[in-house]
């Protein structure tokens, strides 16, 4: 195999979601690419290059994609893995045992491409709980690739396997002229094989890609569908048949109970609401926001960090905490003392805030979540919320963007682009805008919610939301043209999580967050502490006294938290905490404050993936919302004399 | 009439328990399914049906949801009731 002018030998790692490709990149590079077991993670590819190995006498790079059916541009994540896929030298074709039938379709067609193919049949050992046996031997003559076997969940397993795959590698760079694997469709592709670079091109556009198709300045008409058509119904066909001749033995009778309850209509809406309120009331609003950051901030921060900084701090300058004169025309050495260490510091709020706050509530969401995950719960969510996210112009797959907003609303608005049509992409970016808090005012929302007491305000604060969501969705869904996207979703098998998973993706994923929270963050309180010592706080919290008490009857100092909201999200629940207000002041505020706009941040991505319009049109309504639903909120909640 | 019924089923009026076989797919579906492993002629069962949401098949280890708006779509013939 001749490798044309590139400095690395490219490695592509091929397969259906949620086989293990993931896992199998990580053995082989050592690498840790984002493991979840739901459809449609990998979105950023991850890339790595081999140490101690070489082909050829070239460096071995190993490109991680996401997880596809076939390779054509159905969506954004097949376009993707399409490009590495022509562009590698190799492929790594990972399946799955106990979906072979499925996952084989791919195989065939990667093997049809003409580039030398290794097949990595993975997650034998759950195959063989249903006594599946598969004659290895057969499927290497009948597909002409080299085939190994892996269990890839287990650790001491890794190496064996990273052993063998990296020995077939070699045998395959040897033999591959000899052992080429049979290539059919000479036929079809005959027509376009001279017109382009290779042979994997030509399969690509005899299957109807148009974008391969246009490069190659190739039109396609109607027929080139009729084509693809008969090349995959040919190619199931073939699969089928090899399939059937492989399995010696199976038995399929054997249920996994538990992931059959959980897509049971009414048992899996009970367990989702359930989850729900677990999640977020018990775990992230009394024991993170409560039990944890309580302890943090003010056994830890307020006791030993704060102190210890005002008195360094007033070694050089004076401090005056509270105050809200104009200090910076007055009295520049205080001025500087309170930027640095008042109640607004740079050098005390803004650390306390972002890891005695913050970190542990993003830490604590993104721990859920990963459970959530790795136990294969979501698919399942995705099934049971697909009849109602289809009527608000979505479908199933957007609840994962959805749940992921409650993380970081910035970041699920760049998972919109798992979704397929734009109608249901924009009404999802729309919606977390809108609707969806993220994790630090999650917390603090939660925490605030159960120290008022019961669970009543709790369900009152998801009502309003719920009822929000309903309404923006139903309401955008009329207005908005377009098709919401058709629901198919394969359902993996639920699986009892890996610690060590768990805790790598927690970290790995609250790290992102708090890299790109900390810089926003110092910004933000340096922007508040300087318009404290300006003086100017004072005069901005009463211009918005009005608004704060005769349309949503809130106390005054709210305003400070609506301001650092539209700053960064998660910086607005800030402060809240502290102004004693009554249990109905308290609900309308954290509505209002879940509602309200959109960070910087998350603007600047709406902008990115949709458009400037729909970026302000979704910012505009925010504070339409907010402010609409908190006055009316305020008002039922005087009047039937909620304390 | 009851037996012309049973001949246009589609997706969504065979209930959790089901065997079926799959008998028509639309053409703008064939592609997906293909790739999925469904084609006509197969024998699947039905493990759940949400109301006003999708139909979960079964077929040998691998489960699958299909929208509500996809299934009444797929035509299919009874083979085995629960």
């Amino acid at each position: 195999m001749k490798v044309q002018n590139s400095k690395s030998i490219k490695i592509a790692l091929v397969g259906n979601p949620n086989v293990g490709k993931s896992v199998i990149f990580h053995c082989l590079t050592g690498v840790y690419a984002e493991v979840s077991n739901y459809p449609g993670t990998t979105i950023e590819v991850t890339k790595a290059v081999l140490e101690n190995f070489e082909l050829s006498d070239k460096t071995v790079e190993i490109i991680d994609t996401p997880g596809v059916y076939g390779i054509s541009s159905f969506n954004d994540e097949e376009t993707a893995t399409r490009d590495y896929v022509l562009e590698a030298d190799y492929i790594i074709n990972v399946v799955s045992a106990t979906t072979l039938k499925r996952d084989l379709f791919l195989t065939k067609q990667l093997s049809e491409l003409g580039k030398p193919t290794l097949l990595v049949i993975n997650q034998y050992d759950e195959a063989k709980l249903n006594k599946v046996e598969i004659d290895i031997k057969k499927l290497e003559e009948n597909l002409g690739l080299k085939v190994i076997t892996s269990v890839a969940i287990k650790t001491h397993t890794l190496k064996l396997l990273k052993e063998k795959i990296l020995d077939q590698l070699n045998e395959i760079e040897n033999n591959f002229l000899v052992s080429q694997p049979n290539l059919d469709l000479e036929d079809e592709i005959k027509e376009f094989r001279e017109k382009v670079l290779s042979r994997a091109e030509a399969l690509m556009i005899a299957e109807g890609d148009e974008v391969i198709a246009e490069r190659n300045d190739i039109k396609l008409d109607e027929s080139s569908k009729q084509l693809r058509e008969r090349i995959y119904k040919r190619r199931r066909l073939e699969v089928n048949k090899i399939y059937a001749q492989i399995i010696t033995k199976a038995d399929f009778s054997k249920r996994a109970i538990l992931g059959r309850l959980l897509l049971h209509p009414l048992i899996g809406s009970i367990v989702g609401l359930a989850v729900l309120y677990f999640f977020l009331y018990q775990f992230l609003g009394i024991f993170v926001a409560g039990t944890i950051v309580d302890f943090l901030e003010n056994q830890i921060f307020a006791k030993y960090y704060e102190p210890v900084v005002r008195m360094i701090v007033e070694l050089f300058f004076n401090i005056n905490g509270s105050s809200l004169e104009p200090l910076i025309f007055t009295d520049i050495n205080t001025a500087v003392g309170t930027f640095l260490a008042g109640d607004y510091g740079v050098l005390t709020l803004t650390i306390t805030y972002l890891y005695g706050l913050l970190a542990p509530l993003v830490f604590g969401f993104y721990f859920g979540l990963a459970i959530l995950e790795d136990c294969g719960y979501l698919p399942r969510l995705a099934v049971l919320t697909d009849g109602v996210l289809t009527r608000l112009g979505m479908n199933g797959r957007a609840i994962i963007p959805l749940i992921l907003g409650g993380g970081c609303v910035t970041m699920a608005v760049v998972t919109t682009r798992l979704l397929t049509s734009k109608k249901e992409k924009i009404i999802t970016m729309a919606l977390l805008g809108l609707s969806i808090p993220c994790s630090a005012q999650l917390g603090v929302i939660q925490g605030l919610l159960s120290n008022i007491g019961g669970v009543l305000p709790w369900v009152i604060w998801a009502s309003v939301l719920f009822l929000v969501f309903a309404l923006a969705g139903t309401i955008m869904n009329k207005l908005i043209p377009g098709d919401s996207g058709n629901f198919v979703s394969d359902i993996p098998p639920m699986r009892i999580p890996v610690g060590k998973n768990i805790l790598k993706k927690t970290i790995s994923r609250s790290k992102v967050f708090l890299d790109e929270a900390t810089p926003a963050f110092f910004i933000a309180a340096a922007l508040v502490a300087f318009l404290q010592v300006a003086g100017v706080l004072d005069n901005l919290i009463n211009f918005c006294e009005p608004l704060m008490s005769n349309v949503l009857l809130l106390p005054k100092e709210v305003t400070l938290s609506f301001i650092l909201g539209m700053v960064r999200r998660d910086f607005g629940a800030f402060g809240l905490m502290d102004i004693s207000m009554t249990a109905g002041q308290l609900i309308t505020s954290c509505v209002v404050l879940t509602l309200f706009v959109p960070c910087i941040a998350t603007v600047a991505v709406m902008i990115k993936e949709s458009n400037w319009k729909a970026a302000l049109a979704i910012w505009l309504s925010s504070w339409v919302l907010a402010f609409g639903f908190g006055a009316f909120l305020a008002r039922i909640l005087l009047f039937i004399n909620f304390n | 009439m009851g037996e012309l019924l049973l001949l246009r089923m589609n997706l969504k009026s065979i209930k959790s328990g089901d065997k079926i076989e799959i008998t028509v797919i639309p053409e703008e579906l064939t592609g997906d399914l293909l790739r999925l492993g469904i084609s006509i002629g197969d024998e699947v069962i039905c493990i759940s049906s949400i109301p006003g949401g999708p139909v979960i098949l079964q077929q040998e280890l691998l489960e699958l949801a299909l929208g509500e708006k996809f299934a009444k779509q797929i035509e299919c013939r009874l083979v085995e009731n629960q």
